[in-house]
This record gives structure tokens, C-alpha cells and sequence, in this order.
């Protein structure tokens, strides 16, 4: 292919206008200037192709060489990727300099890998299944298949050795399988089918899992104004959900947030593995100073990565921080390609846009005939808390829970602010199903009367502010110090704390049942006539710390202490 | 020294702030460019477009007084630089770098790219020392850390400018 003839002759920030170039389609990678700068066509008009560049353009001049790569924008998947960060176009940032001039990031691992063949020659292989594993830090199997598309006899396979990600490690069908593929990063990665029974992701935060809980394969979004805790919560849930890889998109976020959240993963153990975090996480930062462009590229990126380790068979989860910065930059790149703008200047695509992001998230019967899932959780920054803003209220279409962030609660310091009022959970009638097969007859109705109670104690408060909490009957004097307990007792989680900044499923159960027997205990003690002024005195103080006083996942420890609680409150005449 | 710098006449319009100018060669997106009037006086710009041989660019001091015939353009041959050096500090510069203090502008010092390039996340610290201000409320309630960025957020009638002015003199700072 020859492209001598391509050259650039229009620069406008990211957008660039090439003539010339050979035989190019929409989504090639087009390689412009001395410095080979990344970038993406976007549309063809006879000879002159337009392209969104992922790198700074500044000094790019009109006449300046372009090359077409004759592929479109592709991740490279392979081993190496746990525990890395990469940019947006899956390059490695731990090898690249402390600042980052355009064109001089590569992609490049230079690390071998050992690989132990699955597979004899001769076998008869189709695509996803097994050919050989390289076991990567912390033993993780990092499962090297058959690449989609391709089937037939295994003409050979490398015997066990240590291996580069470009190298030939086996034959099939006649062509060469490197140990890392070549994937188009806007294609989703076929699969064999769709499941459709739910198993909850325990994110180890009480609230949602409790109240809102989120399926496997399932979305999640988490919509929150400035200051009310999206990037603590989406931390949290990166450290101790029980996912096996955890891909973690900061897009458009800050940098000290990512070396915060580096810095921690680092530091923590895996409380199933005992392992650093790190080794089970791939880290994608775009952070608000680097390219625009490639920011927009990062969420299929890393939903990319996603979908290679959810092929292997895991369990996978993309947390994405924030989708509002991937929608401004598909603005940015609208309005520069001059595209009718439509609500708040972005394109009429952003929908669209929004859905099709969404819908690569699901629990999924691999090729290979594995189970495997990508579970997107994504925040939303909605400007001044306008969560009317389109992409909070397309969002909200789209994904199967919303953990709607609060304002008010995060001013009184009550962590997570999730609140239980603007949240829903699509999921939570299949999951109550899930929890009963599983043994767990009480959680459907524990959740249904712990919301019920919260949502009577909101009612209520409203009352109090006018007239006081004594003026209320009894039973209502009982029923905010239910809703109180739950709240206090259990929706708030410590993320500093060492026992509660991640709660195991048991004490979860545990912690909102003998929440609710306390509650039942003390509407008895109405009925033999102790007043609720009385039952006001009794100290609970020692039920509403157990979340932080006993084990991450100790139920029993719950249980003695609440016991312990209601024969206190048995007591009272 | 780099050559003196192609003067390109052939300026095509002036509309607001933008001034379009045809038949440059190499031209580079967001490079900085001065616009010389024939009735003396200098602008500065910076290129906002280029197609083909047509450059828009914008100029920062407004394009009243510009007349297409008399007026010339030359390239800097790169986005904006500024030479940085210790001699910055005690003086007083317009947002170019220029001295408005009547004092000689910095000619010594390594020249870097004014709109800087991306730190890379993975060679960042956590940021974890404090920034003293002596502000009781913002040291104690709100603490400053080094290398964090806080805006205060004001309205009209507030005095942000006293606050902001205090911080700047009371901050702890290192040598």
C-alpha cells in the first residue's frame, strides 16, 4: 500500500482533514506528522478523509505526511495487563517519561511471559478455546485462546517457555497466534450466548448491596454533583468487589485521584486472596490534561480489556469515572466537525452513544462455553447537580441501578450518601430470588421493610421539623428510631475503618436482620405498654458500632451483640 | 537565532477577533503569530485553523484597528514559549509574559511550551502535606494540600480577591 501521496491539509485542534489516502475506511488508524500521531477517521467525502487525532496537534502544518495503517484502532490484549496502567489507547504508562510529549508514548512491553501449551498438535481447536496459560503475579491464569474467527487443526504450539506479548506461541489453521491479540476497540467481542439468570456482585458496601444491589453482567451508574463522594464510592468498590479484574477507567478525572487510587491498590490485600489489589486491576487513566481525543477512546478501551478477560472466563468489571468527560469529549469533537448541535450542544448520537456503551456490559456464555461477565458501573458528573442533564437522564434509561449520590447526605457526613429515596435497583426482585435459592430466605424482605421503614421515617422528619419529635404517637416515635438505627447502624459504612470500610455478604444479612429484630422488639414493647420515651433511654450504642467493632465478615459476633441488645431492652418496664 | 520569519500580506478578512491571512506555507495548529500594523503597533495571535494555505487565527488584543491591506503576519514556528527562571519572581507580567513593571523581559533560562504537557498518572505521588495559610478555617476545616488545586468559590460582592490575596501571602511554601 502506498500512501505518499497522503497528506494533512486542514488542522483544527483534535480534528484533522487528510487527502489522499488509500483505500481507508471509517475507524482506520491513521498514523499523521513526523511524529506519527494516533489518530481515528471518522468520515470519508470522496478523496479527503476527516480523523480525530488522540494526541496534542500543536505544530501540526497543512501538507504534513499521513499514513493509514489499513486497520482500525485496536487494543492490544494480552498478558502484561494486570496491574499496568495504561493510557487510552492501551499504551503502557509505566514505561513512558514523567511528562507525556505527543508521539512518544509507545506500545511496547518488553517482558516475557512463560507459557504453559493446553493443546498437542494436531488437536482440532475452534475459537475460544484453550490453548496454553501463562500465570501471571499472584497466580492469576491468564488463559491464552483461540482468537475469534479462526478454527482448524493446531499446526503447532510452542513448547513450555517464556515468551514475548508478539511473539508466535502457536499455528491454528494455518496463521500465527501471537500471545497478544490485535482487537478492534469499538467491536464488542462475540460471545455464544446471553444468560440470563442473576448473581448479585457483592461491591462490599452495605447499601448497595443490601438495597440496591447490581447483577453480574449488569450496569450500574452513579450520579452525583460536585463533592458528594462518586470517585470515594467507585474507589471502594474497586478495592472490594469480589470480581476476578477489575478495569478501571479514569476519564477525564484527576490525576492525584488515580496515583491516590494506584497508591492504594498498592498497599491493600485482596481480603479473599490476601494478595495486593493491584495484581486482580488494570488501570486506564486519561486524566483531564491528556488528549481529549483519547479520552473518548478509553471507555471502549477498557470495556475492551473487559471482554478478553470475561472471554477467559471471569468475572470482570469496568468502573468508568467519569462518563460526563467521555460525553464533552464527543462534544468537543461534534462541534468541531460542525454536527447540529442538540441538548446542551451535544450531538443527537450521545444516546445512542450512551446505549450501545451500556449494552456491552452482560453474564454471558463464552465461546470457549465459559461463564464470564462485564459488569459496567459508570458515574455521571451532572453539572450543578442537574441530574435532568442529558447524560445523567440518558443514563438513567439505560443501566439497571442508579445510586443516586446526595447532597444533603454527604454534607452530614454520612458516607456512602447513596440515597435510598432517588436510587433503584432493576435487578433486586431477580437477585431476592438469587439470595433465596442461596439460603438466604430473609433478604428479599429484609430489604422491602428496611425501605419501607426509611421511607416512613423520611415522612415523618418532615412532621418533626414543625412540631417535634414528642408530639408524634408512640408507634412514630418508634419508627425514626428504627430508621435511625438502620442508617446509622447500617447504611453508613467507615471507609477508613479496618472492619467496615468493606462488609462481607454475611454480616451484611446479619447486621440489617437483627437491626430489624430490634426494631420488632422495641413495636412489642409498645404493645405490654413500656412508653417510647423509655424506649429512647436504652442504650443502643453498641449495635449501631458493631459494623465497625466486629470482623469484615463476622455474623455471629452481629448476632451476640444484638441479642445482647434486645434482652437490654426486655428489661424495660 | 532562527531566520527572520516569512511576512505573509495577503490577509483575506477580519471579522471579531479572528484575522484569516492565505498563502502560508508550514503553518502548524495552535502556532503563535504576530501581526504588525503598517501604522505601527503589534499584535499577537495564535492559529486556530489552518486549511490548506489558509490560517485563522486569533488575536489577543483585539482586531480594531486592523486593515486587511495593511497588515502583515509573521509565524513563530511553534505553539507559544516562554523562557522560565528564577528572574520571574518579584515582577509583574501580563498574561504573556510580557514586563508591565517597565522592568527587561527574561532573555536567559530554558524556553518551554506554554500549554505544558500531560504529567503521566503513573509517575504522579499522592499529594499529602499541607499547605499552611494561616486561615483558621481553611487550615483546619478545608486544609490546602500541596500539589491539590482548590477554587474559591465566590459571588459578586464577596471578597474573594482579599481571601485570595491572603492566601498568597501567608502560604507556607517551600524554599
Amino acid at each position: 500500500m502506498s500512501d505518499d501521496a497522503a497528506r494533512v491539509v486542514r488542522i483544527n485542534g483534535s480534528l484533522v482533514e487528510i487527502e489522499a489516502l488509500d483505500r481507508v475506511s471509517v475507524f482506520d488508524l491513521v498514523e499523521v506528522g513526523d511524529l506519527a500521531l494516533a489518530a481515528e477517521v471518522t468520515a470519508v467525502h470522496g478523496t479527503r478523509a476527516t480523523a480525530e487525532v488522540h494526541e496534542y496537534t500543536g505544530g501540526l502544518t497543512s501538507g504534513a505526511r499521513a499514513r493509514s495503517r489499513g486497520h482500525p484502532l485496536s487494543a492490544s490484549l494480552g498478558p502484561g495487563l494486570l496491574g499496568g496502567v495504561f493510557d487510552g489507547l492501551l499504551r503502557p504508562l509505566a514505561a513512558a517519561e514523567d511528562l507525556l510529549h505527543p508521539g512518544a508514548t509507545r506500545d511496547h512491553d518488553a517482558r516475557r511471559f512463560r507459557f504453559a501449551p493446553r493443546v498437542r498438535e494436531g488437536d482440532s481447536v475452534a475459537p475460544g478455546d484453550l490453548l496454553g496459560i501463562v500465570t501471571e503475579g499472584g497466580g492469576f491464569e491468564h488463559r491464552v485462546l483461540v482468537p475469534p474467527g479462526r478454527t482448524g487443526t493446531v499446526g503447532w504450539i510452542a513448547t513450555d517457555d517464556r515468551f514475548g506479548v508478539r511473539d508466535r506461541v502457536a499455528i491454528v489453521g494455518g496463521a500465527d497466534v501471537s500471545l497478544a491479540q490485535q482487537w478492534p476497540i469499538r467491536v464488542a467481542r462475540p460471545f455464544r450466548a446471553r444468560l440470563v439468570q442473576a448473581a448479585p456482585l457483592q461491591t462490599g458496601q452495605r447499601i448497595l448491596d443490601l438495597l440496591y444491589p447490581v447483577a453480574r453482567g449488569s450496569t450500574a451508574a452513579v450520579p452525583g454533583g460536585f463533592g458528594t463522594g462518586k470517585t470515594m464510592l467507585l474507589q471502594q468498590i474497586a478495592k472490594w468487589c469480589d470480581a476476578d479484574v477489575i478495569i478501571y477507567v479514569g476519564c477525564g478525572e484527576r490525576g492525584n485521584e488515580m496515583a491516590d487510587v494506584l497508591e492504594d491498590l498498592y498497599r491493600l490485600e485482596d481480603p479473599r486472596s490476601g494478595r495486593p489489589l493491584l495484581e486482580r486491576t488494570v488501570i486506564i487513566a486519561n486524566t483531564s490534561n491528556m488528549p481529549m481525543m483519547a479520552r473518548e477512546a478509553s471507555v471502549y478501551t477498557g470495556m475492551t480489556v473487559a471482554e478478553y478477560f470475561r472471554d477467559m472466563g471471569y468475572e470482570a468489571v469496568v468502573i468508568a469515572d467519569s462518563t460526563s468527560r467521555w460525553a464533552e469529549a464527543i462534544r468537543e469533537f461534534a462541534s468541531r466537525t460542525g454536527e447540529l448541535p442538540a441538548e446542551e450542544g451535544y450531538p443527537a448520537s450521545l444516546a445512542s452513544s450512551l446505549a450501545a456503551f451500556y449494552e456491552r456490559a452482560g453474564r454471558v456464555e463464552t465461546l470457549g462455553g465459559l461463564i464470564g461477565s462485564v459488569t459496567v458501573i459508570a458515574s455521571t458528573s451532572p453539572p450543578g447537580g442537574d441530574f435532568t442533564e442529558p447524560v445523567t437522564a440518558h443514563t438513567q434509561r439505560f443501566v439497571r441501578t442508579f445510586w443516586t449520590l446526595d447532597h444533603d447526605l454527604a454534607y452530614a457526613r454520612h458516607y456512602p450518601a447513596v440515597s435510598w429515596h432517588g436510587s433503584f435497583s432493576r435487578d433486586a426482585d431477580l437477585l431476592g430470588l438469587w439470595h433465596t435459592d442461596h439460603g438466604d430466605q430473609r433478604w428479599a424482605q429484609s430489604r422491602a421493610r428496611a425501605l419501607t421503614l426509611l421511607a416512613e421515617a423520611d415522612r415523618l422528619e418532615s412532621l418533626v421539623a414543625l412540631v417535634g419529635a414528642n408530639a408524634l404517637p408512640d408507634r412514630e416515635r418508634v419508627v425514626l428510631l428504627g430508621a435511625g438505627l438502620i442508617r446509622d447502624g447500617v447504611l453508613q459504612q467507615s471507609a477508613l475503618s479496618e472492619h467496615d470500610a468493606f462488609c462481607g455478604p454475611l454480616k451484611q444479612a446479619a447486621l440489617l436482620e437483627a437491626t430489624l429484630d430490634v426494631y420488632d422488639t422495641c413495636l412489642g414493647l409498645l404493645d405490654r405498654g413500656v412508653s417510647a420515651a423509655v424506649i429512647e433511654e436504652c442504650d443502643l450504642r453498641a449495635l449501631i458500632r458493631a459494623r465497625d467493632t466486629v470482623g469484615f465478615d463476622d455474623a455471629d459476633a452481629v448476632r451476640t451483640i444484638a441479642d445482647a441488645a434486645r434482652r437490654d431492652l426486655e428489661d424495660l418496664r | 537565532m532562527r531566520d527572520a520569519p516569512i511576512e505573509y500580506t495577503d490577509v483575506v478578512a477580519v471579522e471579531g477577533p479572528l484575522v484569516t491571512v492565505r498563502g502560508v506555507r508550514d503553518v502548524g495548529w495552535d502556532e503563535a503569530a504576530r501581526v504588525r500594523l503598517t501604522s505601527g503597533g503589534q499584535r499577537h495571535g495564535v492559529v486556530l485553523d489552518v486549511n490548506g494555505d489558509v490560517a485563522v487565527l486569533q488575536i489577543y488584543e483585539g482586531t480594531s484597528g486592523i486593515s486587511p491591506t495593511e497588515t502583515s503576519v509573521a509565524f513563530e514556528g511553534s505553539p507559544a514559549r516562554i523562557r522560565v527562571s528564577p528572574a520571574w519572581l518579584g515582577r509583574v507580567w501580563n498574561g504573556r509574559g510580557d514586563p508591565l513593571d517597565g522592568g527587561p523581559p527574561v532573555l536567559a533560562g530554558p524556553e518551554r511550551e506554554v500549554t505544558g504537557f500531560p504529567l503521566n498518572p503513573a509517575a504522579r505521588l499522592t499529594p499529602a502535606e499541607p499547605v499552611l495559610t494561616g486561615i483558621a478555617a481553611i487550615d483546619m476545616m478545608t486544609t490546602l494540600v500541596r500539589g491539590q488545586k482548590l477554587p474559591v468559590f465566590s459571588v459578586g460582592g464577596l471578597p474573594h480577591l482579599e481571601l485570595a490575596a491572603q492566601i498568597a501571602a501567608q502560604a507556607h511554601v517551600g524554599e
